[in-house]
């Protein structure tokens, strides 16, 4: 094997430029990579999914009795990247399917945005920006 | 001044009630409840009461080296002669003592095996097991905050005596109580796996789930493997738009550019809407020398979504396209001719 410092480190060099060119998918540049379309996709259904949940009659209740309207909500969510979304609907699938802790956690996650919204101090979760 | 100063001392507690009350409220909410007592009440109809895969190979452990002998056990049942000291190398730490769980998944796609993860819950766990699919689990089988990691791999269950059946380190027939397994699973996030041909679905996959571990696939450059399991996708859910992209992704990549083509004119057809089609297709027929269908294809996509920066490279790329002469372009177009395809306006 060869001693000399450069040419070793350009043939490790060389060895990682192949081993990346095996590694990604080799499309065109102007493609639109499947990646990218999965993700934008798992965007819609979070989003979709998280607004559903507001169009329940109980979590609807829930929500006017803490002054806090249907429309008010999807605003917020429409306001939320597709992160914080994803984030938002993660806590919701750790609970089970009765409707009765969904609806607790919809519920709080709403207090939250209230609270942090009034008090603008919180940094519990780093999804909610304030109002103004 | 007295009064003034209770009243602000009075809002400074409310300031700090409130986010004790919600930190209070976020622990209760970070112990999910156990799921298996909701299903063992009411399960799904269609899910029978007993199953055990009797038979699934059984590799017993040696020292910490669970993640290897589950491995091996699931690799086995897929028809891959493997042994857990052969896969040692590639996913054991020694220093760490266990595996990772993305050397667990890069393993099994180094097979050319779709591995697929489920969803966080006991009824898709039970329902794979059902399928016969046996499922490689990852539990915390110690305590939160003194942890035991172990990989196994669930092999049955009994609705009637609420009792999971797992092949576990050195106990070829592990009998647990549901309960108790779903507290180590779910101490482990609820962390589990398939390994999966990539002609068959899993029982409880979604679109997305599947795509992602096509694509997972694609990505480390196993394409012959993705563009199967993307064709898969799009048996099972035709009207999804990017099982069509990624297979006409992955067989472009391998430069099978009829096949691309087919995929990307069938999603085109009935999702004539699909502007990635319309762009990733221009791309296609610029390759096959089709320079008049790649503008048209091009040209089509950008209409369709006029901001998007990628379709204008795709424009100028194919702009220079030549036009091969009439009929050069292939049995695709003798099959399928250029007017069929309809830019919607």
């Amino acid at each position: 094997m060869t001693r000399h410092p450069l040419i070793r480190r350009l043939l490790t060099l060389l060895c990682i430029f192949s081993l990346l060119a095996t590694v990604t998918s080799p499309i065109h540049a102007g493609m639109v990579g499947t990646e990218r379309l999965i993700q934008t996709e798992q965007g819609l259904v979070d989003r979709a999914q998280l607004l559903s949940s507001l169009e329940r009659a109980d979590v609807q209740q829930q929500l006017a009795r803490l002054g806090v309207s249907g429309e008010e909500a999807a605003e917020r969510i429409a306001r939320m990247t597709d992160e914080e979304v994803r984030l938002l609907n993660e806590r919701l699938e750790e609970m089970p399917a009765g409707a009765a802790s969904v609806l607790g956690v919809v519920v709080l996650i709403f207090i939250i945005f209230i609270i942090t919204d009034a008090i603008g101090a919180t940094d519990i979760f780093p999804f909610v920006r304030p109002v103004n | 001044m007295i009064p003034g100063t209770g009243h602000l001392r009075q809002g400074r507690a409310g300031a700090w009630l409130l986010p004790a009350a919600l930190i209070s409220l976020l622990l209760a909410g970070c112990a999910a409840p156990l799921q298996a007592p909701a299903l063992l009440r009411e399960s799904p109809g269609d899910l029978p009461r007993q199953v055990e895969l009797t038979d699934t190979p059984f590799h017993p452990q040696d020292l910490y080296q669970c993640g290897p002998a589950a491995l091996a056990t699931v690799l086995n049942v897929q028809g891959i002669e493997v042994t857990p000291q052969t896969l040692v190398s590639e996913v054991y730490v020694p220093a760490r003592q266990g595996s990772l769980q993305t050397e667990m998944l890069a393993a099994t796609r180094s097979r050319e095996l779709v591995a697929w993860s489920l969803p966080p819950r006991m009824d898709a766990l039970l329902e794979e097991v059902a399928a016969g699919h046996p499922v490689v689990v990852f539990q915390n089988l110690g305590l939160n905050w003194a942890p035991y990691w172990h990989y196994a791999v669930v092999i049955g269950y009994d609705l009637d005596e609420a009792t999971v059946i797992l092949r576990s380190g050195t106990l070829e027939r592990h009998v647990n109580t549901m309960r108790r397994f779903e507290r180590t699973w779910r101490r482990a996030g609820y962390w589990a796996f398939l390994a999966q041909p990539p002609e068959r679905l899993p029982a409880t996959a979604t679109p997305l789930s599947w795509l992602r571990a096509a694509n997972d696939l694609e990505r480390t450059g196993r394409l012959e493997t993705a563009a199967e399991a993307y064709r898969t996708a799009t048996r099972a859910w035709p009207a999804h738009p990017v099982g069509w992209i990624g297979l006409g992704n992955a067989l472009y990549a391998q430069g099978d550019l009829d096949g691309a083509e087919q995929a990307l004119r069938a999603l085109v057809t009935h999702d004539p809407a699909s502007h990635a089609g319309w762009n990733n297709l221009a791309h296609v027929l610029h390759a096959r020398g089709c320079g008049k269908m790649a503008r048209e294809a091009a040209a089509c996509a950008s209409r369709l979504a006029p901001d998007e920066p990628l379709y204008r490279q795709t424009r100028r790329t194919v702009a220079q396209s030549p036009a091969a002469p009439a009929g050069d372009c292939g049995p695709t177009q003798e099959q399928q001719p250029a007017r069929d395809l309809r830019c919607p306006h």
